[in-house]
């Protein structure tokens, strides 16, 4: 089912974009964590406008893992959710845009492979992504000014925002065996961001409809604030999870079923 | 067995054809001149025989296989245009093909020695001409039973494009079923048992060489000029005042009997060659057939 020179090429080409970008996100999360006790003072000092804004999504942070949940995370969660899509988009559809189909897939390896051959390298690489660069950088970060702080709620954060990326990937790439001809790998931002467009407006109103389309975008289970703020913990919409858990594993399957007879043009 | 077998193969792509119907078949040990105009369907039925287009109706067999991943274990394919991971040497992107297909490392090289190819170099570095040593590398490495060649020697040097042929021969003496597609006629007379020619989507013949060049074809030089003679095979290539030029392809006596019901001034008759064969063949004009 997995055959390992291919998944050690994929994995080997795809990997240097996960380190860079891990880097950058990780980066991001360290220094947004290294720089709470500043802002920790401004948010004293916050006008009123600014206090009303941020009640909206979920209060002033009461401590490090609020105030990462607030700051850091929300902003990771937007930027990592494109980049899994995008990486997912590549990681199947980059022979149609390199032309190397030709090369690739006259080899004894059969289609069905080539899929889950290079679904397992994507997920592999999005908890790459993910554990080893956004939750150590930020966990290293947060070790490092506070000692003593209780990570359950960050840990538990973390692991769902893993699940949210690998649904994200799995969406981008079976995007690419579903499309018949190939597209610039950037249009799968059009995935995770209208999604997390939802999400935003669900958050920044108080009409109860609008409210409710946080059901329907995968962000609301893996939510920062929802998780990482103890009072809001219960509000976690299960079903919203247990939704796009299916409706991925759905297109994985309808996509491995259209990428065995995926014709390749010239 | 025929290692490769088309028969009545037709491959639409929506409402445009790629191929309407295409028969032919290759024999083990035999090379299959495979020639065409642009946009006669060549491409398209060599994708759909390395599995990389879905026929729309018809047989495509490899080896009594339906083309796909099994066919493709003994199948050595490259197509017209190759590209290959950039950033890769020459080696590594050598090796990558060579151990999915569990090739021993010693074929690349010396295939590649043979080739002149440098294995150091970045891909993306390349040449065209290198970028085809490297395609024939791959369709080489692992000696398959069936090769399959889309324009190969494009881009090749003539001391390269010698050893490609000679590879050839080879392959061909240990059996391999080979089917060659060329616009190099010279070339496909030089190296191919047999020719398929396809237009329009359509097998038009495929004949052995020399079958082909026994079919007599003949060009005859008129005049004056006169451009209604009718005969069977007979058919007006060109006119002008003096003279008209016609193609046939026939047994002489009935020529020479049609020609001596006219008062001519002068008639010459010569044979075609085979590159002029061809070359009829490839013209679409109505009453060029």
């Amino acid at each position: 089912m997995i055959n390992g020179h291919v998944w050690k090429m994929e994995f080997r080409r795809s990997l240097k974009s996960v380190v860079i970008w891990g880097l950058v996100f990780g980066g991001y999360l360290l220094l947004t964590v290294v720089l709470y006790p500043l802002v920790k003072d401004m948010y004293a000092s916050m006008p009123e406008e600014m206090l009303k804004y941020m009640e909206m999504i979920g209060g002033i942070p009461e401590n490090i893992i609020e105030y990462y949940a607030a700051e850091g995370s929300m902003l990771m969660q937007l930027g990592g959710a494109i980049f899994v899509t995008v990486t997912g988009y590549s990681l199947l559809g980059h022979d149609e845009r390199e032309k190397t189909v030709d090369a690739v897939y006259s080899l004894p390896v059969s289609r069905s492979t080539h899929f889950i051959t290079r679904l397992s390298v994507l997920w592999t690489e999005i908890i790459i992504f993910s554990a080893v660069f956004l939750v150590f950088f930020s966990f290293a970060g947060i070790v490092a000014i506070e000692r003593g702080t209780n990570f359950t709620t960050f840990f538990r954060f973390h692991l769902l925002n893993t699940v949210l990326f690998l649904v994200f990937g799995s969406i981008g790439f079976s995007l690419a065996a579903l499309l018949k001809r190939a597209v610039k790998p950037g249009l799968a931002v059009f995935v995770p961001l209208p999604l997390y467009i939802i999400l935003l407006v669900s958050q920044l109103t108080d009409n109860k409809f609008l409210k409710n389309l946080k059901y329907i975008t995968p962000y609301s289970f893996a939510d920062p604030i929802t998780i990482m703020k103890p009072a809001l913990a219960e509000k976690i919409p299960v079903w919203t999870l247990i939704g796009f858990l299916f409706l991925a594993a759905a297109l994985v399957a309808i996509g491995h079923r259209a990428f065995r007879k995926k014709e390749f043009f010239q | 067995m025929m290692a490769i077998s088309v028969k009545n193969l037709k491959k639409y792509y929506g409402r445009s054809r790629g191929v309407d119907d295409a028969t032919f078949d290759v024999a083990p040990g035999e090379i299959m001149g495979f020639i065409g105009p642009n946009g006669a369907g060549k491409t398209t039925v060599i994708r759909v025989l390395a599995g990389l287009l879905n026929k729309t109706a018809g047989t495509a067999e490899v080896l009594g296989l339906s083309p796909g991943h099994e066919a493709n274990r003994h199948v050595g394919y490259m197509p017209g245009e190759m590209s290959f991971y950039g950033e890769l040497t020459v080696r590594d992107q050598l090796l990558y093909l060579a151990r999915v297909r569990g090739v021993p490392e010693e074929n690349v090289e010396r295939l590649a020695r043979r080739l002149d190819l440098d294995l150091k170099r970045r891909v993306r570095d390349l040449s065209t001409g290198n970028r085809k040593k490297i395609g024939i590398v791959v369709a080489l490495m692992h000696s398959p039973r069936v090769l399959i060649f889309d324009e190969p020697t494009s881009g090749l040097d003539p001391l390269i494009q010698k050893e490609f042929f000679d590879l050839l021969r080879e392959e061909k003496s240990k059996g391999a079923a080979i089917l060659l597609s060329s616009h190099v006629l010279s070339e496909v007379e030089k190296a191919c048992d047999r020719i398929c020619l396809i237009r329009d989507g359509r097998t038009l013949f495929t004949e052995t060489l020399a079958d082909l060049k026994r079919e007599k074809y003949k060009r005859v030089f008129v005049t004056p000029g006169f451009a209604d003679m009718n005969l069977s095979g007979l058919k007006l290539a060109s006119k002008d005042s003096n003279q008209a030029v016609y193609h046939y392809r026939g047994d002489i006596n009935p020529l020479l009997e049609a020609l001596s019901y006219y008062r001519l001034a002068d008639v010459k008759i010569e044979d075609l060659d085979l590159e002029e064969i061809f070359i009829h063949y490839y013209r679409k004009e109505e009453g060029n057939d």
